[in-house]
């Protein structure tokens, strides 16, 4: 049997309440809910026995203490749909970013190293041959050409938000992707600006194989994000 | 009529992953709901796969990439599908095994009849 719009909106108000803030994980919940307590409504309980039944099931569930729970919370054990959501999250967070990493690693073992020494040694070259303002320009398209690849994703998600045709704008990934491009942004303002230095910029002042080296980082950097977005990023549908 | 002992609760709990890269081995995608329903057809309504035990293992092994999702839209709203990736097929078939051997060395030991004399 069906559920009533009522009934859903029920259900949706509830996952709400429970702390949930990201769409992904809030339709999949929606989902599991609807499916559950449809199934159990037909093998003859109520909808109150069978939400009751599918939500207990969920809020009951405990999260392993991680070591910084012990900071966060004084070591007590976590329950409840935000608890699932802390962890989904964490776990996220913590693989995206090896991931991440471990791309860049791989730009440095063989046979890519061939192509990235490649890369370093031409960065190297131009850093003598062209003037240092070119270099600001290839760490300026580094640094926000990750922006412009999520970019439609983004505005996609906003344009459903703002008709109202999904409850939260941010999802678990996109999150995840925020992360990344805010380390990125982070870093990337680092180089322009020295923090707690008015008057001095590696790029103007700096020594010319600094700026290279800087420059090639970002090459990485930048490539490896989209490699990343590739992999880990990109909604499928089917 | 749902649920099964705390104690084989806890028993599940240790080969979740296991349990859930095998379904998806031979289901080739499926959603948490579809997956908690196999494990009772199966088991013929002898194990019943928590909620909230089941979630955080598709949570965590879709992070660590050994699984891939994807959305499909049924009954107006968004269904995630879980399905393996290639790692996912090399790990489901290690786990499995790793598995197999753990119940089997257990059949062993809960077989063995006291032998004092």
């Amino acid at each position: 049997m069906k559920l009533t719009t009522e009934q859903v909106d029920l259900i949706s108000k509830e996952i709400i309440e429970g702390g949930i803030k990201y769409q992904d994980l809030y339709e999949e919940l929606l989902d599991h809910y609807i499916l559950a307590i449809e199934d159990r409504i037909s093998h003859g309980q109520t909808f109150g026995e069978a939400f009751e039944e599918v939500h207990t099931d969920f809020i009951n569930y405990k999260r392993p203490l991680s070591v910084w729970d012990r900071y966060d919370s004084g070591g007590k054990p976590k329950f409840g749909l935000v608890k699932l959501q802390d962890e989904y999250q964490d776990n996220l967070t913590e693989e995206i970013s090896k991931k991440h990493w471990q791309i860049m690693k791989n730009y440095f073992r063989w046979p890519t190293i061939v192509t990235s020494l490649l890369v370093g040694l031409l960065t190297f070259q131009f850093a003598y041959l062209v003037p240092r303002q070119y270099f600001k320009w290839v760490i300026a398209i580094c640094v926000f050409a990750p922006i412009f690849l999520v970019l439609p994703q983004f505005i996609y998600a906003l344009w459903l938000y703002i008709s109202r045709r999904r409850r939260f704008f941010i999802s678990l990934k996109g999150h995840a992707i925020n992360l990344r491009l805010t380390f990125i942004l982070g870093i990337g303002q680092m180089v322009f600006r020295v923090p707690f230095s008015d008057n001095y910029s590696i790029l103007k002042q700096g020594p010319l194989s600094l700026v290279a080296a800087i420059t090639c980082f970002y090459i990485a950097y930048s490539l490896s994000f989209y490699q990343l977005y590739r992999e880990r990023f990109k909604v499928n549908r089917a | 009529m749902y649920i099964c002992s705390m104690q084989q609760q806890t028993y599940l709990k240790g080969c979740l992953s296991a349990i859930v890269l095998q379904l998806l081995q031979d289901n080739k995608r499926m959603y948490g709901y579809e997956i908690t329903q196999k494990v009772r057809e199966i088991t013929a309504g002898e194990l019943q796969l928590t909620e909230g035990a089941l979630y955080p293992t598709l949570h965590k092994l879709e992070a660590e990439g050994v699984l891939s999702t994807e959305n499909s839209l049924v009954d107006g709203r968004n269904r995630k599908y879980y399905k393996l990736t290639e790692t996912g097929h090399q790990q489901a078939q290690s786990a499995v095994s790793e598995l197999t051997d753990f119940v089997s060395n257990l059949q062993k030991i809960l077989n063995l009849k006291p032998s004092l004399g």
